[in-house]
């Protein structure tokens, strides 16, 4: 497989952005890729706009950011209108974000309803990693699930991983057509 | 026992002293050295960490390790050389401007830490050596070079604010008892945590002159005549307000110094408790 | 997956490389971008037998990481841009005293307080020329997680083998991310310790002004006794007045780093041989210019990049030697003034070949932008 993929995760500080994307940057290397994670930050500690990013690749990475990405995640409002022209795949989370059109390309995920289903309201940003994973090719589950299980206690990370999985079948139920 | 010197402390080649006659710095130094030696000091054991200012030059004089540093951040450098190795005697001499003035947040933080160090503080009440400026120590509506109408600030006590930074042990003497000082000096190089000596002592050609004590001599009985000890100090009504201060031993205890307590973090940390 | 291949932030990498050369005494006091590097040692050092100290200000900081050098520790602190001028005049003491230092500055955007949280490599000049008085110091700069690592260690060995600090100045993105390496194992770089003077204690000096001389450094409670001072001194470490005395001590301070010049300035070519453009960088920009120059290339452009690993000593010889048969040099860097590309135009006789590419809003410069100076 040769990898080559640039991801962008934005949403607010304190939503665990910064977290999912090193654990999906782990889960790169689980597989043996090379990977440079980096993120945009503001000076408050919770809130405000963040963004982080992934570059993925076999081969060294030279530029250390996205230049063209081949996802973006956007979990929470405050990201605005930054990726309206993007022409990748952009998942959002569709039981955080406001219901109103949007651009073809977006594909509503309901991680947020993942995670609460699951009684983890905070493992949205793990129903997030499952989608990513499904979307796009950049790690495989089992690595995902390697450096899940080698993060979390046993009871998180069973959780976790679930989060990870019903995070997989809904983009995957997106991508085919189906309403979230 | 033979009457200490000190000789064995001091550079005798760089002496003559560079200080004004009549200043006190050379009480001081002489009751520094001697305090070394009736405590039987290895010189190596010994790091002197000086600021800049008159008492800040004492290092020129001393035979033991030293590091002369900046305005007013000696308690700095000497707080790192005692962390790094805590079987030296750290010593910083400073002034007031130095160590109290610009220096002052070091100084309190230094108290805070309860760093085992021992800080002698030369307060001749103005900045000698650029001049005779007024410093944090001028007493309100003394005359200096910078305060010619008088000054209008009014001055830190340097030991109550050591005492309320959490300081160990701090005393104070004038410097026209020598023998006292070198008793002082002692008991703070055997005090645990952090101890500071104040030394209130004549600046002879700035200070003096400028506020109508003209000869040394006139600074030295002034000196004694405002340095009280506690029994006859605390007996009076609004001593410091008449210029009198408080002289001895002012603080004595014995709380955890900074090693100790770094220390048991460590051993706890390493026993696997909280991070 | 490659054995121990591991997830590792810039100013971890940092942190870790300290500790792997043997430091073990910290002071410092929090800023943005570098404070992962204080939690770091806070958490690791007590264990590693060494000392973390939060000072009360930056000040203080360096003051302490000088005496405990001289006291015998390996010593180090973090800082960006803001605290790092608070360290400036104290810094000086480590130069003219000698003392092996290492200073980390993760540089952020200014001016002042500027974009706390963002990148900028706006301090070069403060580096060079921050402090009064006329000195050398050695900076480095890092563009990789992994160099993060290696310099580290490296910026430990130049401060030991030169006895001066060194400076390592990742801007805030390299600092901040994160990248795949592999932990060195001990043994695998060389690490560099201090030298015990040899001679009679009672005859030790603790310098020596003799032109590229770098003299052995006793730590203070050894049996050599020893004076350092902010003022200027003879060899024995008193103060000396003398004109005669203060021209040969300036002189060496200056002529240890010249005689070592070979082993203090690093940079790594890729693809000069030859080339036509030549990029030169150091730091994240370096990233960007290889990621442009690789596009040029397969367009046929004769674009070289040459990586600037050491920026003080400016490594004029290499550069000049890199741009040889170059018409024009890009110089894209983090800050508006273009603090590399001035001394870059110092080397060539046309100044109009040195072409600058700024960012100085707080954010990182692409590799579209140095295309753009490319063609």
């Amino acid at each position: 497989m040769q990898r080559n993929y640039e991801l962008i995760m934005a949403g607010s500080g304190g939503q665990g952005l910064v977290f999912l994307s090193s654990l999906l940057a782990q889960a790169v290397i689980e597989d043996g890729g090379n990977v440079a994670q980096t993120q945009s930050y503001g000076i408050a500690q919770r809130g405000g706009f963040i963004s982080a990013e992934i570059v993925a690749s076999d081969e060294e990475i030279l530029f250390q950011q996205v230049v063209k990405p081949s996802l973006v995640v956007v979990l929470h409002e405050c990201a605005g209108s930054r990726y309206d022209a993007v022409a990748a795949p952009v998942l959002y989370d569709s039981s955080l974000l406001a219901e109103k059109s949007r651009p073809n390309n977006w594909k509503g995920v309901p991680f947020s309803l993942i995670a609460a289903d699951l009684n983890a309201p905070k493992a949205a940003n793990m129903a997030a990693l499952g989608a990513i994973i499904q979307t796009v090719p950049v790690a495989s589950l089992d690595a995902v699930a390697a450096v899940v299980e080698r993060r979390f206690a046993p009871a998180v990370a069973k959780i976790n991983l679930t989060a990870v999985k019903n995070g997989m079948s809904a983009a995957k139920q997106v991508s085919q057509g189906g309403r979230s | 026992m033979a009457h200490a010197t000190g000789m064995k402390y001091l550079k005798q080649d760089a002496l003559p002293h560079m200080w004004c006659a009549g200043c006190g710095n050379g009480v001081v130094l002489g009751a520094l050295a001697r305090a070394f030696e009736e405590l039987d000091l290895a010189p190596e054991d010994i790091v002197a960490v000086t600021g800049i200012g008159c008492w800040g030059k004492a290092d020129d004089y001393l035979a033991v390790n030293a590091l002369h540093t900046t305005h007013g951040r000696a308690l700095a450098y000497a707080t790192g050389v005692k962390a790094s190795n805590p079987k030296l005697r750290v010593v910083a001499l400073m002034g007031d401007g130095d160590g109290a003035t610009i220096g002052g947040n070091h100084l309190i933080h230094s108290a805070r830490r309860n760093m085992p160090l021992t800080a002698i503080i030369v307060n001749n009440y103005n900045y000698g050596m650029t001049g005779g400026q007024f410093s944090a120590t001028t007493p309100a509506n003394a005359f200096t070079s910078t305060s010619v109408g008088s000054n209008p600030e009014r001055a830190f006590d340097i030991c109550e604010l050591a005492r309320a930074a959490g300081a160990n042990y701090v005393a104070r003497e004038t410097s026209a008892a020598g023998m006292k000082l070198k008793n002082r000096i002692k008991e703070a190089l055997e005090a645990p945590g952090f101890s500071l000596v104040e030394a209130i002592s004549p600046c002879t050609t700035q200070f003096g002159p400028k506020n109508n004590m003209r000869r040394p001599v006139d600074m030295f009985e002034w000196l004694k005549a405002k340095g009280l000890p506690a029994s006859k100090y605390d007996k009076m009504v609004h001593p410091e307000q008449e210029g009198f201060f408080k002289t001895g031993v002012l603080v004595n205890r014995d709380a955890p110094d900074f090693i100790t307590r770094y220390e048991a973090m460590r051993s706890r940390m390493q026993a696997g408790g909280r991070e | 997956m490659k054995k121990n291949q591991r997830l590792i932030q810039g100013n971890e990498a940092i942190a870790f490389g300290a500790f792997y050369a043997g430091a073990r005494f910290y002071a410092g006091y929090p800023i943005t971008p570098s404070s992962e590097i204080a939690e770091i040692c806070s958490r690791e050092l007590p264990g590693l037998g060494g000392f973390y100290m939060q000072m009360e200000d930056e000040l203080a900081s360096m003051g302490a990481i000088i005496g405990a050098s001289l006291a015998g520790s390996k010593s180090f602190t973090a800082t960006s841009g803001p605290g790092f001028s608070l360290m400036q005049e104290n810094l000086g003491v480590a130069i003219i005293g000698e003392v092996p230092i290492v200073v980390i500055d993760v540089q952020r955007s200014g001016p002042s307080t500027g974009l706390a949280t963002k990148p900028a490599q706006s301090d070069f000049m403060q580096i060079r020329w921050g402090r009064h008085g006329d000195q050398a110091i050695i900076a480095l700069a890092p563009a990789t997680v992994r160099e993060c690592f290696e310099f580290t260690v490296l910026a430990f060995n130049l401060a030991e083998k030169y006895r001066t600090p060194v400076v390592l100045a990742p801007d805030e993105i390299i600092g901040h991310m994160r990248e795949n390496m592999e932990i060195p194992e001990p043994g695998e770089l060389p690490v560099v310790e201090r030298t015990e003077p040899q001679g009679e204690p009672a005859d030790y000096r603790p310098f020596c002004f003799k032109e590229g001389c770098v003299h052995p450094l006793a730590n203070y409670g050894s049996e050599r006794i020893y004076h350092v001072t902010s003022s200027m001194n003879g060899e024995d470490g008193f103060s000396n007045n003398s004109p005669e005395n203060a021209a040969r001590r300036v002189a060496q301070l200056h002529t240890k780093l010249d005689a070592g010049r070979e082993d203090i300035v690093m940079t790594e070519s890729f693809d000069v041989e030859g080339c036509e453009t030549l990029i030169v960088a150091s730091g994240a920009p370096v990233r960007a210019a290889r990621s442009a120059a690789k596009d040029a290339r397969a367009k046929g452009l004769k674009v070289g990049v040459l990586q600037l690993k050491t920026v003080w000593p400016f490594p004029e010889l290499e550069i000049a030697a890199a741009a040889k048969n170059a018409r024009r040099i890009i110089v894209p860097e983090m800050n508006y003034s273009g603090q590399l590309a001035g001394e870059v135009r110092k080397l060539v006789n046309d100044k109009n070949m040195v072409r600058q590419v700024n960012s100085y809003n707080g954010q990182i410069i692409f590799p579209a932008q140095i295309a753009q100076a490319i063609q």
